[in-house]
């Protein structure tokens, strides 16, 4: 049973470390420690990744330097930018929807958190592991665009209102053939369990003398990770799918009237979600958290596809332009839902045959 | 094995208490003048005019149907997928697979339907009708 406790949920583990045994309060007190590594994790990729790698990379794309005043290559910039931030006055517009408004920042930063729950981030870092683990994941990630709408409604902004309705009109277009590719590496795994998922992908696809490639979805099926690729820019909302947003157009879109606090934890629940997209990636499409090297240097292969995740996000925020929105629409309904439908389809009769 | 939600219920606790500490965090540090030009929203810097509380197009909320549609489907296509491969194995390609085909071809013929009276479409007007034409 040894392997058993290796896959073992984190809190499992950390209950035989603690002293409080495994009745409610231990399992609570281990839950608690356990969700807060996970969390602790996730934030602190997320003050790497905001205030200091989004520069750094926009920097290299346009040939500047960005941060470097602040200790090495510039990383003290993070604690700077978080008292900065913090210590801005927080204006309230006139005529704002007081508690939709307050909310709104909450409800992004909570729910994009919350999706890491169910992730196997390797180094036996997984929190839960419930059957229904993918949908899960995909439900939790669409209670964004809820924030999304009570920020735009609320602000008492035209540009707000302008960006709410767009983001709505995006996550239409988007949702379904993001679940639909999902769908299509549930018919190979045949569970929605994630540490089944990532199971699957451990075996050898092709064996070429000594080099041996593990059969993750992406080698299986290269045109649905292609296809999960671009729907993911859309829900993380990156160019050329920016449009919710969209600075030269509408301002700043929904996050128009929010400032201090309010704007950090916005931006914390877009970078959040812009990795917990990563990981999903990770988890259907790149083995999770296998790599060469022992199985406890896991949690190292999977941050490093994370942030491969994160930097093609940022290459393509740097290179690509803007679609508008009516393109978006177009793009999304008539391209990527057909796209989507076929390689289901595609999917099941090759799965069906070999099967 | 202990129940899963737990540990995603004690997330969703650490979720909403890093932003809830930040707010706090926040309000000690920050200060406040309420001044009466700064809270005027923000038009590019000229006096707001009108309110936001409008009516708008619901045209392309048609989409929203449409959406509520394919959803239903992606709940049912889940279960299918999760049983697929043996299910074959069991009853064989053509049972398994030519009813999930007749249902998505239902689907596709009514998207292609709302895709031809422009649904699937940001705006639907003659203005845009003539734009796109040229």
């Amino acid at each position: 049973m040894g392997l058993a406790i290796q896959g073992a949920p984190l809190p499992e583990r950390i209950v035989e470390l603690l002293p409080f045994g495994s009745g409610p309060l231990g399992t609570a007190i281990a839950a608690l420690v356990g969700a807060a590594i996970v969390g602790t994790l996730m934030m602190t990729m997320t003050a790497v990744a905001g205030p200091w790698a989004k520069r750094k990379v926009t920097a290299a794309f346009t040939d500047r330097y960005a941060v470097n005043r602040l200790g090495p290559f510039g990383l003290f910039i993070i604690v700077a930018d978080a008292v900065r931030l913090l210590s801005k006055e927080l204006i309230v517009p006139d005529g704002v929807d007081r508690p939709a408004w307050d909310l709104a920042p909450v409800v992004l930063a909570a729910s994009a958190l919350l999706g890491f729950a169910v992730i196997p981030m390797g180094s036996g870092i997984h929190l839960a592991d419930p059957e229904v683990g993918l949908v899960y994941v995909f439900a939790i990630a669409s209670i964004a665009s809820v924030g999304l709408v009570m920020a735009g409604y609320a602000s008492n902004n035209k540009f707000s209102l302008l960006g709410g309705l767009r983001a709505v009109a995006q996550n239409l277009a988007y949702e379904i053939p993001l679940v639909l590719i999902a769908v299509s590496v549930v018919l190979f795994t045949g569970s929605l369990q994630m540490s089944e998922i990532v199971a699957a992908q451990a075996e050898p696809l092709v064996t070429l003398g000594a080099v041996s490639i593990p059969a993750w979805y992406a080698f299986v099926n290269p045109f649905a990770f292609v296809l999960f690729l671009i729907a993911n820019l859309m829900e993380v909302g990156r160019n050329p799918f920016d449009i919710p947003e969209a600075p030269t157009e509408i301002v700043a879109g929904y996050q128009t009237e929010y400032s201090s606090v309010y704007f950090v934890l916005i931006y914390l629940g877009e970078f959040l979600h812009i990795f917990l997209g990563g990981a999903v990636i990770a988890t259907l499409f790149l083995g999770g958290p296998a790599g060469p090297g022992p199985e406890s240097i896991g949690l190292v292969w999977f941050l490093v596809k994370i942030w491969a995740v994160y930097l093609f996000t940022q290459w393509a925020r740097s290179a690509l332009p803007r679609l508008r929105i009516d393109q978006l629409i177009e793009v999304g309904w008539k391209g990527m839902l057909v796209l989507a439908l076929a390689n289901l389809v595609l999917t099941a009769v090759i799965v069906g045959v070999i099967a | 094995m202990s129940d899963p939600w737990i540990a995603v219920g004690a997330l969703a606790f650490v979720g909403l208490a890093i932003p809830v500490s930040m707010i706090a965090v926040s309000s000690l540090l920050r200060p406040s003048v309420p001044e009466q030009g700064k809270r005027a929203v923000y038009e590019s810097g000229e006096v707001p005019t009108g309110d936001t509380r409008i009516r708008f197009n619901i045209q392309y909320y048609m989409v929203a149907l449409l959406f509520v549609v394919f959803d239903i489907e992606t709940v049912l296509v889940f279960p299918w997928a999760l049983i697929y491969s043996d299910a074959v194995a069991e009853f064989g390609l053509v049972r398994v697979l030519g009813p999930m085909l007749v249902f998505l071809v239902v689907l596709v013929i009514g998207l292609g339907w709302a895709w031809r009276n422009g649904a699937v479409r940001w705006i639907k007007s003659d203005r845009a009708e003539i734009k796109s034409q040229l």
